[in-house]
Protein backbone atom coordinates (compact mmCIF):
# COMPACT_ATOMS: atom_id res chain seq x y z
CA UNK A 1 0.00 0.00 0.00
CA UNK A 2 1.30 3.18 -1.01
CA UNK A 3 1.39 6.65 1.31
CA UNK A 4 -0.83 8.24 -1.91
CA UNK A 5 -3.68 5.96 -1.11
CA UNK A 6 -3.50 6.11 2.46
CA UNK A 7 -3.80 10.10 2.34
CA UNK A 8 -6.92 9.89 -0.80
CA UNK A 9 -9.74 9.97 1.68
CA UNK A 10 -12.40 7.89 0.01
CA UNK A 11 -16.13 8.60 0.92
CA UNK A 12 -15.70 12.14 3.39
CA UNK A 13 -13.10 10.07 6.16
CA UNK A 14 -9.80 8.67 6.11
CA UNK A 15 -9.36 5.12 6.43
CA UNK A 16 -8.30 3.60 9.59
CA UNK A 17 -4.28 3.41 10.01
CA UNK A 18 -2.61 0.24 8.72
CA UNK A 19 0.78 -0.71 10.58
CA UNK A 20 2.30 0.64 6.92
CA UNK A 21 0.93 3.76 7.70
CA UNK A 22 1.41 4.81 11.09
CA UNK A 23 4.15 7.08 10.31
CA UNK A 24 1.95 9.43 7.98
CA UNK A 25 -0.29 9.02 10.57
CA UNK A 26 1.72 9.96 13.39
CA UNK A 27 3.16 12.71 11.08
CA UNK A 28 0.03 14.51 10.64
CA UNK A 29 -1.40 14.28 13.91
CA UNK A 30 1.80 15.69 15.18
CA UNK A 31 1.61 18.26 12.85
CA UNK A 32 -2.00 19.18 13.64
CA UNK A 33 -0.93 19.10 17.47
CA UNK A 34 1.66 22.29 16.36
CA UNK A 35 -1.13 24.23 15.05
CA UNK A 36 -2.21 26.85 17.01
CA UNK A 37 -5.21 25.95 19.63
CA UNK A 38 -7.40 28.98 17.81
CA UNK A 39 -6.08 28.09 14.51
CA UNK A 40 -7.27 24.29 15.02
CA UNK A 41 -10.76 25.58 16.35
CA UNK A 42 -11.18 27.74 13.54
CA UNK A 43 -10.41 24.40 11.10
CA UNK A 44 -12.52 21.97 12.81
CA UNK A 45 -15.48 24.96 12.90
CA UNK A 46 -15.16 25.32 8.87
CA UNK A 47 -15.65 21.28 8.83
CA UNK A 48 -18.05 21.43 10.99
CA UNK A 49 -20.16 24.00 9.87
CA UNK A 50 -19.50 23.30 6.49
CA UNK A 51 -20.89 19.44 6.90
CA UNK A 52 -23.89 20.85 8.52
CA UNK A 53 -24.80 23.20 6.08
CA UNK A 54 -24.44 20.45 3.45
CA UNK A 55 -27.31 18.11 5.14
CA UNK A 56 -29.50 20.57 5.49
CA UNK A 57 -29.10 21.72 2.15
CA UNK A 58 -29.30 18.01 1.15
CA UNK A 59 -32.64 17.39 3.18
CA UNK A 60 -34.07 20.44 2.47
CA UNK A 61 -32.80 22.95 -0.51
CA UNK A 62 -33.03 22.89 -4.03
CA UNK A 63 -29.91 22.11 -6.25
CA UNK A 64 -28.29 25.65 -6.38
CA UNK A 65 -27.44 24.96 -2.28
CA UNK A 66 -26.52 21.46 -3.01
CA UNK A 67 -24.17 22.27 -5.75
CA UNK A 68 -22.51 25.33 -3.24
CA UNK A 69 -22.42 23.21 -0.66
CA UNK A 70 -20.94 20.29 -2.00
CA UNK A 71 -18.10 22.69 -3.59
CA UNK A 72 -17.50 23.51 0.37
CA UNK A 73 -17.21 20.00 1.23
CA UNK A 74 -14.24 20.16 -1.71
CA UNK A 75 -12.89 22.72 -0.22
CA UNK A 76 -12.52 22.04 3.38
CA UNK A 77 -11.13 18.88 2.13
CA UNK A 78 -8.74 20.35 0.15
CA UNK A 79 -8.01 22.59 3.01
CA UNK A 80 -7.56 19.72 5.16
CA UNK A 81 -4.98 18.11 2.88
CA UNK A 82 -3.07 21.29 3.01
CA UNK A 83 -2.87 21.56 6.56
CA UNK A 84 -1.73 18.27 7.24
CA UNK A 85 0.46 18.82 4.02
CA UNK A 86 -0.53 15.60 2.19
CA UNK A 87 0.63 15.29 -1.36
CA UNK A 88 -1.50 14.11 -3.51
CA UNK A 89 0.24 13.37 -7.80
CA UNK A 90 -2.88 14.63 -9.46
CA UNK A 91 -3.03 17.62 -7.33
CA UNK A 92 -0.99 20.59 -6.87
CA UNK A 93 0.09 20.99 -2.94
CA UNK A 94 -1.24 23.80 -1.10
CA UNK A 95 0.45 25.85 1.42
CA UNK A 96 -0.14 26.21 4.89
CA UNK A 97 -0.69 29.89 4.68
CA UNK A 98 -2.85 29.24 1.46
CA UNK A 99 -4.90 26.49 3.42
CA UNK A 100 -5.06 28.91 6.76
CA UNK A 101 -6.65 31.54 4.47
CA UNK A 102 -8.94 29.35 3.42
CA UNK A 103 -10.13 28.11 6.60
CA UNK A 104 -10.84 31.28 7.79
CA UNK A 105 -12.83 32.06 4.17
CA UNK A 106 -15.11 28.76 4.53
CA UNK A 107 -15.67 30.10 8.16
CA UNK A 108 -16.80 33.47 6.74
CA UNK A 109 -18.69 32.01 3.93
CA UNK A 110 -20.31 29.29 6.22
CA UNK A 111 -21.41 32.43 8.63
CA UNK A 112 -22.83 34.08 5.48
CA UNK A 113 -24.45 31.34 4.60
CA UNK A 114 -26.30 30.37 7.16
CA UNK A 115 -27.52 33.90 8.32
CA UNK A 116 -28.56 33.88 4.75
CA UNK A 117 -30.48 30.90 5.08
CA UNK A 118 -32.26 31.37 8.20
CA UNK A 119 -33.45 34.99 6.87
CA UNK A 120 -34.43 33.54 3.71
CA UNK A 121 -36.82 30.83 5.81
CA UNK A 122 -37.90 33.08 8.12
CA UNK A 123 -38.96 35.08 4.96
CA UNK A 124 -40.73 32.01 3.31
CA UNK A 125 -41.90 30.79 6.39
CA UNK A 126 -43.88 34.78 6.69
CA UNK A 127 -43.89 36.13 3.29
CA UNK A 128 -47.79 36.67 1.92
CA UNK A 129 -48.85 33.66 -0.50
CA UNK A 130 -50.91 35.15 -3.27
CA UNK A 131 -53.58 32.91 -4.00
CA UNK A 132 -55.54 35.16 -5.89
CA UNK A 133 -55.52 33.42 -9.40
CA UNK A 134 -56.84 29.84 -7.67
CA UNK A 135 -59.64 31.38 -5.45
CA UNK A 136 -63.37 30.52 -7.19
CA UNK A 137 -66.36 32.42 -6.43
CA UNK A 138 -70.09 32.18 -7.19
CA UNK A 139 -73.18 34.48 -6.54
CA UNK A 140 -70.89 37.72 -7.02
CA UNK A 141 -72.94 39.44 -10.05
CA UNK A 142 -75.70 41.58 -8.57
CA UNK A 143 -75.64 41.00 -4.98
CA UNK A 144 -78.28 42.73 -2.85
CA UNK A 145 -78.11 43.56 0.44
CA UNK A 146 -81.53 41.20 0.62
CA UNK A 147 -80.12 38.48 -1.49
CA UNK A 148 -77.74 35.35 -0.68
CA UNK A 149 -74.23 35.92 -0.03
CA UNK A 150 -71.75 35.75 -2.83
CA UNK A 151 -69.11 32.61 -2.01
CA UNK A 152 -65.42 32.54 -2.11
CA UNK A 153 -63.09 29.57 -1.86
CA UNK A 154 -59.45 29.79 -1.64
CA UNK A 155 -56.96 27.13 -1.05
CA UNK A 156 -54.53 27.12 2.00
CA UNK A 157 -51.26 26.25 -0.24
CA UNK A 158 -49.01 27.98 3.17
CA UNK A 159 -50.12 27.95 6.76
CA UNK A 160 -50.97 31.49 7.61
CA UNK A 161 -52.46 33.67 10.64
CA UNK A 162 -55.17 35.27 8.17
CA UNK A 163 -56.79 35.54 4.49
CA UNK A 164 -56.30 38.97 3.72
CA UNK A 165 -58.65 40.47 0.79
CA UNK A 166 -59.52 43.52 -1.50
CA UNK A 167 -62.34 43.53 -2.93
CA UNK A 168 -64.63 45.97 -5.47
CA UNK A 169 -67.70 47.31 -5.50
CA UNK A 170 -69.17 48.07 -8.84
CA UNK A 171 -72.76 49.19 -9.77
CA UNK A 172 -74.79 46.52 -11.39
CA UNK A 173 -76.86 49.35 -13.21
CA UNK A 174 -75.14 52.10 -13.49
CA UNK A 175 -77.54 54.39 -15.20
CA UNK A 176 -80.04 53.23 -12.56
CA UNK A 177 -78.70 54.51 -10.04
CA UNK A 178 -75.56 55.01 -7.72
CA UNK A 179 -74.72 52.34 -4.94
CA UNK A 180 -71.02 51.64 -4.41
CA UNK A 181 -70.11 54.79 -2.62
CA UNK A 182 -72.32 53.15 0.12
CA UNK A 183 -71.24 49.33 -0.34
CA UNK A 184 -69.59 47.86 2.84
CA UNK A 185 -69.36 43.74 2.70
CA UNK A 186 -69.49 41.40 5.65
CA UNK A 187 -67.26 38.45 5.32
CA UNK A 188 -68.25 35.31 6.92
CA UNK A 189 -65.84 32.11 7.18
CA UNK A 190 -67.72 29.27 7.30
CA UNK A 191 -66.14 25.98 8.84
CA UNK A 192 -68.06 22.96 9.27
CA UNK A 193 -71.41 24.62 9.30
CA UNK A 194 -70.00 26.77 12.14
CA UNK A 195 -69.37 30.57 11.35
CA UNK A 196 -67.09 33.41 12.56
CA UNK A 197 -68.61 36.59 13.37
CA UNK A 198 -68.76 38.72 10.21
CA UNK A 199 -65.84 41.00 9.81
CA UNK A 200 -66.97 44.21 7.83
CA UNK A 201 -64.76 44.72 4.55
CA UNK A 202 -64.65 48.53 2.35
CA UNK A 203 -63.97 48.15 -1.06
CA UNK A 204 -60.65 48.97 -1.65
CA UNK A 205 -59.15 48.18 1.72
CA UNK A 206 -57.26 45.10 3.00
CA UNK A 207 -59.82 43.19 5.27
CA UNK A 208 -58.15 40.33 7.29
CA UNK A 209 -60.05 36.97 7.92
CA UNK A 210 -58.20 34.52 10.43
CA UNK A 211 -57.84 31.08 9.24
CA UNK A 212 -58.45 27.58 10.71
CA UNK A 213 -55.32 26.00 11.72
CA UNK A 214 -54.33 22.88 9.29
CA UNK A 215 -56.76 23.44 7.21
CA UNK A 216 -56.47 23.20 3.27
CA UNK A 217 -59.38 25.30 2.14
CA UNK A 218 -61.33 28.07 3.35
CA UNK A 219 -64.28 28.83 2.65
CA UNK A 220 -65.78 32.09 2.93
CA UNK A 221 -69.50 34.26 2.37
CA UNK A 222 -69.73 37.90 1.11
CA UNK A 223 -72.68 39.60 1.77
CA UNK A 224 -73.88 43.43 1.12
CA UNK A 225 -74.30 45.12 4.10
CA UNK A 226 -77.73 46.41 4.66
CA UNK A 227 -77.88 50.21 4.66
CA UNK A 228 -80.70 52.55 3.93
CA UNK A 229 -78.68 54.25 0.70
CA UNK A 230 -78.62 50.36 -0.33
CA UNK A 231 -82.44 49.72 -0.58
CA UNK A 232 -82.90 47.65 -3.99
CA UNK A 233 -78.96 48.52 -5.09
CA UNK A 234 -77.50 45.58 -7.26
CA UNK A 235 -73.56 45.45 -6.60
CA UNK A 236 -71.28 43.10 -8.56
CA UNK A 237 -68.13 42.14 -6.36
CA UNK A 238 -64.62 41.64 -7.45
CA UNK A 239 -61.71 40.12 -5.98
CA UNK A 240 -58.67 42.23 -6.54
CA UNK A 241 -56.04 40.97 -4.39
CA UNK A 242 -56.25 37.26 -1.86
CA UNK A 243 -53.19 36.47 0.24
CA UNK A 244 -52.20 34.01 2.43
CA UNK A 245 -50.77 36.27 5.72
CA UNK A 246 -49.12 36.27 8.84
CA UNK A 247 -50.11 39.39 10.97
CA UNK B 1 -30.22 104.09 1.18
CA UNK B 2 -32.40 103.27 -1.49
CA UNK B 3 -31.33 99.45 -2.11
CA UNK B 4 -31.52 98.80 -5.87
CA UNK B 5 -32.62 95.15 -6.59
CA UNK B 6 -29.49 92.79 -7.45
CA UNK B 7 -29.37 90.12 -10.30
CA UNK B 8 -29.99 88.05 -7.74
CA UNK B 9 -32.79 89.40 -6.29
CA UNK B 10 -34.72 90.07 -9.22
CA UNK B 11 -33.95 86.16 -10.79
CA UNK B 12 -35.93 85.03 -7.09
CA UNK B 13 -38.47 87.23 -7.58
CA UNK B 14 -38.98 86.13 -11.57
CA UNK B 15 -39.28 82.63 -10.06
CA UNK B 16 -41.39 82.87 -7.48
CA UNK B 17 -43.70 84.39 -10.48
CA UNK B 18 -42.96 82.10 -12.67
CA UNK B 19 -44.06 79.49 -9.98
CA UNK B 20 -47.59 81.20 -8.89
CA UNK B 21 -48.12 81.02 -12.33
CA UNK B 22 -47.65 77.90 -13.11
CA UNK B 23 -49.64 77.05 -9.45
CA UNK B 24 -52.59 78.97 -10.54
CA UNK B 25 -53.18 77.52 -13.86
CA UNK B 26 -52.52 73.66 -12.56
CA UNK B 27 -54.76 74.32 -9.76
CA UNK B 28 -57.44 75.01 -12.48
CA UNK B 29 -59.87 75.29 -14.01
CA UNK B 30 -61.61 78.49 -15.28
CA UNK B 31 -64.72 79.28 -13.39
CA UNK B 32 -67.74 78.73 -14.93
CA UNK B 33 -69.15 81.72 -13.12
CA UNK B 34 -67.00 84.06 -14.15
CA UNK B 35 -68.81 85.36 -17.64
CA UNK B 36 -70.33 88.74 -17.22
CA UNK B 37 -73.87 87.69 -17.52
CA UNK B 38 -76.32 85.61 -15.21
CA UNK B 39 -75.81 81.73 -14.20
CA UNK B 40 -77.60 79.81 -16.96
CA UNK B 41 -79.61 77.29 -14.75
CA UNK B 42 -81.29 74.24 -16.68
CA UNK B 43 -84.68 73.52 -14.77
CA UNK B 44 -87.94 71.52 -15.70
CA UNK B 45 -91.20 72.93 -16.98
CA UNK B 46 -93.03 69.54 -15.83
CA UNK B 47 -91.47 68.60 -12.50
CA UNK B 48 -94.80 69.42 -10.10
CA UNK B 49 -93.04 70.43 -6.82
CA UNK B 50 -89.84 71.09 -8.04
CA UNK B 51 -90.06 73.17 -11.31
CA UNK B 52 -92.93 73.90 -13.16
CA UNK B 53 -94.40 75.86 -15.31
CA UNK B 54 -93.15 77.90 -18.97
CA UNK B 55 -92.98 81.49 -17.40
CA UNK B 56 -91.33 82.08 -13.80
CA UNK B 57 -91.05 78.01 -13.03
CA UNK B 58 -91.68 77.89 -8.90
CA UNK B 59 -90.94 74.42 -6.87
CA UNK B 60 -88.24 73.68 -4.26
CA UNK B 61 -85.31 73.54 -7.57
CA UNK B 62 -86.27 77.16 -8.16
CA UNK B 63 -85.72 78.04 -4.24
CA UNK B 64 -82.36 76.27 -4.59
CA UNK B 65 -81.90 77.93 -7.55
CA UNK B 66 -82.58 81.13 -6.01
CA UNK B 67 -80.20 80.30 -3.02
CA UNK B 68 -77.34 79.50 -5.10
CA UNK B 69 -77.38 82.96 -6.88
CA UNK B 70 -77.25 84.44 -3.84
CA UNK B 71 -74.29 82.43 -2.30
CA UNK B 72 -72.48 83.03 -5.51
CA UNK B 73 -73.77 87.03 -5.72
CA UNK B 74 -74.62 86.29 -9.16
CA UNK B 75 -77.84 87.11 -10.89
CA UNK B 76 -79.60 83.40 -12.46
CA UNK B 77 -81.37 82.94 -15.01
CA UNK B 78 -83.84 79.92 -16.05
CA UNK B 79 -83.60 77.66 -19.13
CA UNK B 80 -85.65 75.30 -19.48
CA UNK B 81 -84.87 71.84 -20.51
CA UNK B 82 -86.23 68.41 -20.84
CA UNK B 83 -84.56 65.88 -18.98
CA UNK B 84 -82.98 63.64 -21.86
CA UNK B 85 -81.03 67.27 -22.97
CA UNK B 86 -79.73 67.79 -19.81
CA UNK B 87 -76.32 66.51 -20.20
CA UNK B 88 -76.06 67.93 -23.86
CA UNK B 89 -77.34 71.23 -22.34
CA UNK B 90 -74.47 71.43 -19.89
CA UNK B 91 -71.44 69.67 -22.92
CA UNK B 92 -72.86 72.59 -25.80
CA UNK B 93 -72.86 75.06 -23.28
CA UNK B 94 -76.37 76.27 -23.76
CA UNK B 95 -76.50 76.03 -19.32
CA UNK B 96 -74.01 76.47 -16.70
CA UNK B 97 -75.47 74.25 -14.08
CA UNK B 98 -78.86 72.20 -14.22
CA UNK B 99 -80.95 72.02 -11.18
CA UNK B 100 -83.91 69.42 -12.86
CA UNK B 101 -84.13 66.39 -10.15
CA UNK B 102 -80.35 65.35 -11.60
CA UNK B 103 -80.05 62.02 -10.12
CA UNK B 104 -75.96 61.59 -9.28
CA UNK B 105 -74.96 58.51 -11.10
CA UNK B 106 -71.36 57.22 -12.27
CA UNK B 107 -72.52 56.90 -15.83
CA UNK B 108 -73.60 60.52 -15.84
CA UNK B 109 -69.53 60.65 -14.09
CA UNK B 110 -68.23 58.60 -17.03
CA UNK B 111 -70.18 60.79 -19.22
CA UNK B 112 -68.01 63.26 -18.00
CA UNK B 113 -71.18 65.49 -16.11
CA UNK B 114 -70.06 66.22 -12.63
CA UNK B 115 -72.47 67.26 -9.33
CA UNK B 116 -72.32 69.01 -6.48
CA UNK B 117 -74.67 67.71 -3.52
CA UNK B 118 -76.32 66.15 -3.16
CA UNK B 119 -79.66 68.15 -2.19
CA UNK B 120 -82.11 65.63 -2.19
CA UNK B 121 -82.47 61.58 -1.52
CA UNK B 122 -85.60 59.94 -3.04
CA UNK B 123 -86.53 56.32 -3.61
CA UNK B 124 -88.39 55.43 -6.67
CA UNK B 125 -92.04 54.23 -6.57
CA UNK B 126 -94.94 53.44 -8.61
CA UNK B 127 -97.51 56.19 -9.88
CA UNK B 128 -101.48 54.46 -10.32
CA UNK B 129 -104.71 55.65 -10.91
CA UNK B 130 -106.53 56.38 -7.64
CA UNK B 131 -108.91 53.28 -8.28
CA UNK B 132 -106.64 50.77 -9.29
CA UNK B 133 -106.29 48.40 -6.83
CA UNK B 134 -104.13 45.82 -8.76
CA UNK B 135 -100.54 46.21 -7.77
CA UNK B 136 -99.83 46.43 -4.05
CA UNK B 137 -96.61 44.43 -4.32
CA UNK B 138 -93.79 44.70 -6.68
CA UNK B 139 -94.61 41.16 -7.86
CA UNK B 140 -97.94 42.61 -9.48
CA UNK B 141 -96.06 44.56 -11.96
CA UNK B 142 -95.69 41.70 -13.72
CA UNK B 143 -97.30 41.72 -17.08
CA UNK B 144 -98.72 45.42 -16.63
CA UNK B 145 -97.60 48.51 -18.48
CA UNK B 146 -95.13 50.34 -16.87
CA UNK B 147 -94.46 53.97 -18.68
CA UNK B 148 -91.00 55.45 -17.86
CA UNK B 149 -89.33 59.05 -19.09
CA UNK B 150 -86.52 58.34 -21.40
CA UNK B 151 -82.90 58.70 -20.62
CA UNK B 152 -83.56 58.91 -16.69
CA UNK B 153 -82.73 56.25 -13.86
CA UNK B 154 -86.16 55.22 -13.96
CA UNK B 155 -86.26 54.14 -16.97
CA UNK B 156 -82.96 51.85 -16.53
CA UNK B 157 -85.10 50.05 -13.40
CA UNK B 158 -85.27 46.41 -13.13
CA UNK B 159 -88.64 45.32 -12.65
CA UNK B 160 -89.53 41.81 -13.24
CA UNK B 161 -92.13 40.96 -15.66
CA UNK B 162 -93.20 44.35 -16.04
CA UNK B 163 -93.69 45.64 -20.00
CA UNK B 164 -92.26 49.00 -19.95
CA UNK B 165 -93.16 51.60 -22.13
CA UNK B 166 -90.30 54.82 -22.74
CA UNK B 167 -91.58 58.74 -23.43
CA UNK B 168 -89.75 61.76 -23.66
CA UNK B 169 -91.70 63.31 -20.67
CA UNK B 170 -92.80 62.17 -17.58
CA UNK B 171 -96.02 64.73 -18.32
CA UNK B 172 -96.63 62.44 -21.55
CA UNK B 173 -96.47 59.23 -19.14
CA UNK B 174 -98.72 60.46 -16.36
CA UNK B 175 -101.18 61.65 -19.27
CA UNK B 176 -101.22 58.09 -20.53
CA UNK B 177 -101.82 56.50 -17.20
CA UNK B 178 -105.06 58.95 -16.89
CA UNK B 179 -105.80 57.72 -20.39
CA UNK B 180 -105.42 54.09 -19.21
CA UNK B 181 -102.82 53.70 -22.03
CA UNK B 182 -100.56 52.87 -19.22
CA UNK B 183 -100.91 50.62 -15.64
CA UNK B 184 -98.33 52.61 -14.29
CA UNK B 185 -95.70 55.14 -14.09
CA UNK B 186 -92.25 54.59 -12.36
CA UNK B 187 -90.02 57.13 -11.44
CA UNK B 188 -88.76 59.32 -8.16
CA UNK B 189 -91.31 58.73 -5.26
CA UNK B 190 -90.95 62.62 -4.32
CA UNK B 191 -91.58 63.56 -8.57
CA UNK B 192 -94.93 60.83 -7.84
CA UNK B 193 -95.57 62.67 -4.59
CA UNK B 194 -95.56 65.93 -7.14
CA UNK B 195 -97.73 64.54 -9.28
CA UNK B 196 -100.09 63.36 -7.00
CA UNK B 197 -100.33 66.97 -5.13
CA UNK B 198 -101.55 68.04 -8.66
CA UNK B 199 -104.27 65.61 -9.32
CA UNK B 200 -105.09 63.66 -5.64
CA UNK B 201 -108.82 62.24 -6.61
CA UNK B 202 -107.38 60.31 -9.60
CA UNK B 203 -103.80 59.44 -8.98
CA UNK B 204 -101.94 57.54 -5.88
CA UNK B 205 -97.96 56.77 -5.48
CA UNK B 206 -97.64 52.81 -4.36
CA UNK B 207 -94.40 50.74 -3.27
CA UNK B 208 -91.99 54.07 -2.65
CA UNK B 209 -89.01 52.32 -2.08
CA UNK B 210 -89.75 48.71 -2.90
CA UNK B 211 -89.17 49.41 -6.75
CA UNK B 212 -85.95 51.07 -8.61
CA UNK B 213 -83.04 52.63 -6.69
CA UNK B 214 -82.38 55.18 -4.21
CA UNK B 215 -81.53 58.80 -6.08
CA UNK B 216 -79.35 61.26 -5.05
CA UNK B 217 -80.46 64.79 -6.63
CA UNK B 218 -77.36 66.98 -7.17
CA UNK B 219 -76.41 70.52 -9.59
CA UNK B 220 -75.14 68.90 -12.71
CA UNK B 221 -72.24 71.06 -14.24
CA UNK B 222 -69.20 70.27 -16.92
CA UNK B 223 -66.22 67.87 -15.14
CA UNK B 224 -63.06 69.86 -14.66
CA UNK B 225 -64.38 72.72 -12.55
CA UNK B 226 -63.82 71.36 -8.79
CA UNK B 227 -63.42 74.81 -7.31
CA UNK B 228 -66.93 75.73 -8.83
CA UNK B 229 -68.72 72.16 -7.53
CA UNK B 230 -66.89 72.42 -3.92
CA UNK B 231 -68.27 76.34 -4.35
CA UNK B 232 -71.69 75.23 -4.62
CA UNK B 233 -71.42 72.52 -2.06
CA UNK B 234 -70.79 75.06 0.63
CA UNK B 235 -73.86 76.57 -0.74
CA UNK B 236 -75.89 73.58 -0.16
CA UNK B 237 -74.46 72.99 3.20
CA UNK B 238 -75.98 76.03 4.25
CA UNK B 239 -79.11 75.69 2.49
CA UNK B 240 -79.71 72.67 4.07
CA UNK B 241 -79.14 73.98 6.97
CA UNK B 242 -81.25 77.18 6.83
CA UNK B 243 -83.60 76.57 4.15
CA UNK B 244 -84.39 72.73 2.83
CA UNK B 245 -86.82 72.47 5.81
CA UNK B 246 -89.17 74.89 5.29
CA UNK B 247 -88.92 74.89 1.20
CA UNK B 248 -89.98 71.23 1.65
CA UNK B 249 -92.82 71.73 3.22
CA UNK B 250 -93.72 74.49 1.15
CA UNK B 251 -93.50 72.78 -1.93
CA UNK B 252 -93.97 69.27 -1.43
CA UNK B 253 -96.54 68.90 0.79
CA UNK B 254 -97.50 65.14 -0.13
CA UNK B 255 -94.79 63.80 0.50
CA UNK B 256 -94.72 65.76 4.19
CA UNK B 257 -98.03 64.17 4.95
CA UNK B 258 -96.53 60.74 3.76
CA UNK B 259 -93.98 60.83 6.47
CA UNK B 260 -95.60 62.09 9.75
CA UNK B 261 -92.94 61.10 11.81
CA UNK B 262 -92.35 62.59 15.27
CA UNK B 263 -89.24 64.40 13.96
CA UNK B 264 -86.37 64.36 11.73
CA UNK B 265 -84.82 61.04 13.46
CA UNK B 266 -88.09 59.13 13.71
CA UNK B 267 -89.72 58.13 9.83
CA UNK B 268 -90.73 62.33 8.97
CA UNK B 269 -89.96 63.53 5.45
CA UNK B 270 -86.81 65.38 6.68
CA UNK B 271 -85.03 61.78 7.81
CA UNK B 272 -86.24 60.40 4.39
CA UNK B 273 -85.68 62.81 1.58
CA UNK B 274 -82.64 64.89 3.19
CA UNK B 275 -79.35 64.03 2.25
CA UNK B 276 -76.65 63.58 5.30
CA UNK B 277 -73.55 65.38 4.93
CA UNK B 278 -71.91 61.66 4.45
CA UNK B 279 -74.04 61.79 1.58
CA UNK B 280 -71.98 64.97 -0.21
CA UNK B 281 -68.62 63.68 0.64
CA UNK B 282 -69.23 60.08 -0.99
CA UNK B 283 -70.90 61.42 -3.93
CA UNK B 284 -69.97 65.03 -5.05
CA UNK B 285 -66.84 66.81 -7.01
CA UNK B 286 -65.97 63.67 -8.80
CA UNK B 287 -64.32 64.55 -11.54
CA UNK B 288 -60.70 66.99 -11.53
CA UNK B 289 -60.66 67.35 -14.95
CA UNK B 290 -63.26 67.41 -18.20
CA UNK B 291 -63.80 63.98 -19.55
CA UNK B 292 -62.78 64.15 -23.16
CA UNK B 293 -63.64 60.80 -24.54
CA UNK B 294 -66.69 58.84 -23.29
CA UNK B 295 -66.04 55.71 -22.54
CA UNK B 296 -68.69 52.72 -23.43
CA UNK B 297 -71.21 51.86 -20.80
CA UNK B 298 -71.55 48.40 -20.06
Amino acid sequence: MTDDKIAVPSGGSPRAPTPGSLTRWDTAYHKWKLLSPRFRAAAAGAFVSTVVLVSFSVAKAGIAPRIVSTMAVLASLVTILGLFDVKIREFPSLSRRAAGGLIYLILVMNVLAGTGWGISSYHQAHRAVDVLAMITISRNIDLRPDGAPATLDAPITAQRDDIVLVFQAVDHNPEGGICTPFAEFLVTRRLSGNATAPVAAAPGRPVRVDLPRGGTNVHLEIALKDARQLRNCGVDLRVTSVKLANR
Amino acid sequence: MRRVPTKTTLAVVGLLAFLNGCGSSSAGDPSIFDGPGPVVVGVANDAPGFSVGDHNPAGFDIDLMNAIGRGLHKPVTTHLIASKDRDPALKNNQVTIVVDQYSITLARNAAGIDFAGPYMVSTQALLLRRDDRRITTKGDAKGKSVCAEEDTTGASAHLPGALFTKLPTLKECVDALLRKNADAVLTDTLLLYGYVATDPERLKVVLPGDVGQTQYYGIGLLGGHRQDCRKLNQIIRDYLRTQWRRDFQDTLPVAVKAFPGSDPGDGDFESEFKPLDTDMTRLSCKLAKPVTEQPPLS
